[in-house]
């Protein structure tokens, strides 16, 4: 638990109105690729490992191959030991590591698509299953901060001119 | 009436065919391309050759003027592989979709929805997302390290022997 008693510092929800900002700005994303740098790259980077270690017990930073599996067997296996909710956030970071460096701009072709996806489904999705086991916790703080950071999220990236995808 | 299951699994037969077809033509594209770039070599090293033998700096400047075709028949192809490349990996999403649906499909709430969202607006076939080619797309072919350093360092070798042998026997 952080020292404030949330899974996910509230405070980190401030990377995504300062992304936000970004996004409406048109500066979020550089030359097809979601700078390293980035709020969005931070929140998510923390929100997860602040998540692994407060609900789930363990250390898991980053988004490679090695923490993809270590999730995945700790999903598998320890399944009863956690929430649906829970398992939802896993399962949901181990899709994240699929597309990371894409997202930092290792991909090569299609980036638009990825880019898209990203925030429209990974951001948007990690907020909201981080305000659902905020809810079956009774966090109503933390519920309540990532909803709104939800909806702000959600309409800066419906503001924002993606690229048409010509998949 | 077929389930939604069966209907996935009826679209996910489409993708791999359409991957697969997609899959040919890059193959092909870049089997040209390799062709395209030994030829221009060729013909680049010929040229020179011809006119640092006669110290002709008219031949040896044509040989980075001969250059020019090559550079476009080269990015046109280049740009049907950026095409192609792109159709692929799409394809390649949408069957990582469906991968990582048959694993995790209990723990993850959406992950069916997102599937069937991808195979809802997938387009199917490779030629009919090509579009006119125009000398615009020149500028944005890949690799970039062909069109920005191997072309244009082959025209700037020939310029420079030209301007060589100018000094060196008048121009």
């Amino acid at each position: 638990m952080t020292a404030s008693g949330h899974i996910v510092n509230l405070a980190l929800f401030d990377s995504i109105d300062e992304y936000c900002d970004l996004l409406r700005s048109g500066t979020a994303i550089s030359k097809e690729a979601v700078p390293e740098t980035s709020p969005v790259i931070s929140f998510c980077e923390n929100a997860f490992a602040q998540f692994f270690e407060n609900e789930i017990g363990v250390e898991i930073a980053g988004f490679g191959d090695e923490e993809k599996k270590r999730c995945v067997r700790m999903r598998k296996k320890r399944k009863a030991d956690f929430s649906r909710q829970a398992r939802s956030v896993m399962s949901l970071y181990e899709r994240f590591c699929d597309i990371f460096e894409d997202v930092l701009g290792a991909g090569y072709g299609g980036q638009s698509a990825v880019l898209e996806d990203f925030h429209r489904l990974y951001v948007l999705r990690l907020i909201s299953r981080i305000g659902d086991l905020a809810s079956i916790r009774g966090d109503d703080a933390l519920r309540v901060r990532a909803e709104d950071a939800a909806t702000g999220f959600e309409s800066a990236v419906d503001e924002y001119e993606w690229e048409e995808s010509d998949g | 009436m077929a389930d939604s299951g069966e209907r996935r699994q009826a679209l996910l037969v489409f993708v791999a065919r359409d991957y697969d077809q997609t899959a040919e033509f890059i193959r092909s594209i870049v089997g040209t391309s390799a062709t395209t770039r030994g030829w221009a070599v060729t013909v680049w090293l010929a040229v020179l050759g011809i006119g640092v033998q006669q110290s002709s700096w008219g031949l040896a400047l044509l040989a980075g003027v001969a250059m020019a075709p090559f550079v476009v028949l080269d990015g046109y192809q280049s740009w049907l592989y950026g095409r192609a490349l792109r159709h692929a990996r799409a394809l390649e999403r949408l069957e990582a979709l469906s991968y990582v649906a048959i694993e995790s499909e209990e723990d993850d709430p959406d992950v069916l929805d997102d599937l069937d969202a991808e195979l809802a607006t997938n387009r199917f076939g490779l030629y009919t997302s090509f579009r006119r080619f125009s000398s615009r797309d020149l500028l944005t072919a890949r690799p970039r390290m062909v069109f920005r350093v191997f072309y244009p360092g082959l025209a700037v070798v020939a310029v420079a022997t030209a301007l060589a042998i100018g000094l060196a026997h008048g121009f």
